[in-house]
């Protein structure tokens, strides 16, 4: 209980701050272009890693909140038994498919780590972490999702 | 009718199955290559990867064969280096990018270092143009098997520009690398980092003045449409590795590796001819397109850039630099 409530709490914060951040880095770019002399080269590479990182944080809000696009016209239209069917192969295929996005982006932490961001010059683990974030908190929301139905239907 | 639906149902996806099923198991190379390409497949490094394909096809007896793949329809440039790492796909073209991974490669995409092809063609050959393959080898894991000469990049703008003097503030899109930042400004201009697919709309927006890109790309992309004159800079010469992942090439038999190292000298040499049938053609094509050429005061513009580039690079790099000045001299 006390991990589910850091864990929405980090992804909270972290989509708050990557999401200011991104506003604030475009606004300079912007600026720079039209009023100032220099435009800071990293404001474009910054801007792209903190939108991957507002997407990576919110996206697993979002599953827990159930923001996602939802096609109900097909859905009312099932019998009672299908929605069933549905509702629990959707999460339990969200799980498994997140669940393999997860070990493979670890990998991919792993190969950035020799490489370098062209004008931060940080290391590229770092926005391959966002990968991370995203497939392991969709994962863990479907999780808890897919046990909710099941437990939904049992009753 | 429900029954019926779910009849059909179940019979479409029988048929689905069965289409999965079938492969052409029989025609099946031992060793098959899958190619990223950046460009569409007008350009001439498809056109040559497709002959090296023919090459290997029917030296190797069929053993082994290459799928190229154009238009970044596998991935983007670094993600394609990233693919041959992880084993995904087995060959893409790259050079400037790969400065991420090994600092030695950012000599392939410097601005202000090269005078002329001659200078570029005695750096590939020299012990640094060896020493960056073998860095190419051991840092990235990846293969270069030869290279193809790209075009010089040069400036359009809507105003003639002959001398650095006539920059003047001249705001120029680059794109995201420090060196052309460094060189630009130092020139007198406002260089501005900008993604390639905003180019043409900022042109025609006014958020940008100008922009520098090889002929090809000039066409390719429009910009006669919103720029008046391609001032002959010349300021970048540079080229792409066509690669192999070092651990593919390795998992071919002795025979295989010969005859992969051959076809691609032979790629390359094939790649050339088109390379230069294709400048002049586009050459023309520009200038039918209402472009005015400026011949431009190049010792002015490499005297002045030459400085802040090499300024911008780290000491190991600067020692490697006037190393290649003196080779190319």
């Amino acid at each position: 209980m006390r991990f589910r409530a850091f864990l929405a709490k980090f992804l909270k914060y972290g989509t708050l701050l990557t999401s200011s951040g991104f506003i604030f880095t475009v606004s300079l770019q912007i600026y720079a272009r039209f009023f100032l002399n220099d435009v800071p080269p990293w404001t474009e590479e910054a801007s792209r890693i903190l939108f991957i990182y507002a997407i990576a944080f919110a996206s697993g809000l979002a599953y827990k909140g159930n923001y996602f696009v939802f096609l109900e016209v097909f859905y009312s239209g099932l019998s009672p038994y299908t929605k069933k069917i549905i509702d629990l192969m959707t999460h339990l295929l969200s799980f498994i498919l997140f669940g393999i996005c997860t070990l493979y982006s670890l990998q991919m932490v792993e190969m950035g780590l020799s490489e370098y961001s062209p004008s931060l010059q940080v290391i590229m683990a770092i926005p391959f972490l966002s990968m991370l974030i995203l497939c392991a908190s969709i994962c863990y929301y479907s999780f808890l999702a897919f046990l909710k139905k099941v437990k939904f239907w049992k009753s | 009718m429900w029954c019926r639906t779910k009849q059909l149902l179940l019979a479409s996806l029988l048929l689905l199955s069965l289409l999965a099923c079938t492969s052409k198991t029989a025609n099946k190379p031992e060793y098959l290559f899958k190619a990223s390409m950046l460009v569409k497949e007008n350009h001439t490094w498809y056109k040559a990867f497709m002959y090296f394909g023919e090459l290997l096809e029917k030296r190797s007896g069929g053993r082994m064969k290459l799928e190229v793949y154009p238009s970044e329809q596998l991935a983007k440039e670094l993600e394609a280096v990233r693919l041959i790492r992880a084993g995904v796909i087995d060959m893409t073209i790259s050079a400037g990018s790969l400065t991420n991974f090994a600092e030695i490669l950012t000599f392939s995409d410097m601005p202000f270092l090269l005078r002329d092809t001659i200078a570029m063609h005695k750096l590939i050959n020299s012990a640094i143009g060896k020493q960056i393959e073998r860095e190419m080898i051991q840092k990235i894991g990846l293969r270069p098997l030869g290279y193809f000469q790209r075009g010089e990049r040069h400036l359009t703008s809507n105003r003639p520009i002959k001398h650095p003097d006539d920059l003047n503030e001249l705001i120029i899109r680059v794109p995201n690398a420090p060196s052309y930042v460094v060189a630009w400004k130092a020139l007198g201009a406002k260089p501005t980092p900008m993604a390639f697919s905003e180019v043409f709309s900022s042109l025609q927006q006014g958020t940008i003045e100008a922009q520098e890109n090889p002929f090809a790309m000039i066409k390719n992309a429009g910009f006669s449409e919103v720029q008046k004159y391609l001032n002959l800079t010349g300021h970048l010469i540079t080229w792409g590795y066509p690669l192999v992942g070092e651990k593919q090439f390795q998992s071919l038999p002795q025979d295989l590796k010969t005859i992969f190292l051959e076809s691609a000298k032979d790629m390359q040499a094939f790649e050339h001819q088109l390379f230069l049938q294709n400048e002049s053609k586009v050459q023309e094509q520009l200038k039918q397109a209402g472009m005015i050429f400026v011949e431009v005061d190049k010792t002015a513009f490499m005297e002045n850039g030459e400085k802040a580039v090499y300024e911008s690079l780290s000491p190991p790099m600067q020692k490697i630099y006037k190393s290649i000045k003196k080779i190319t001299q």
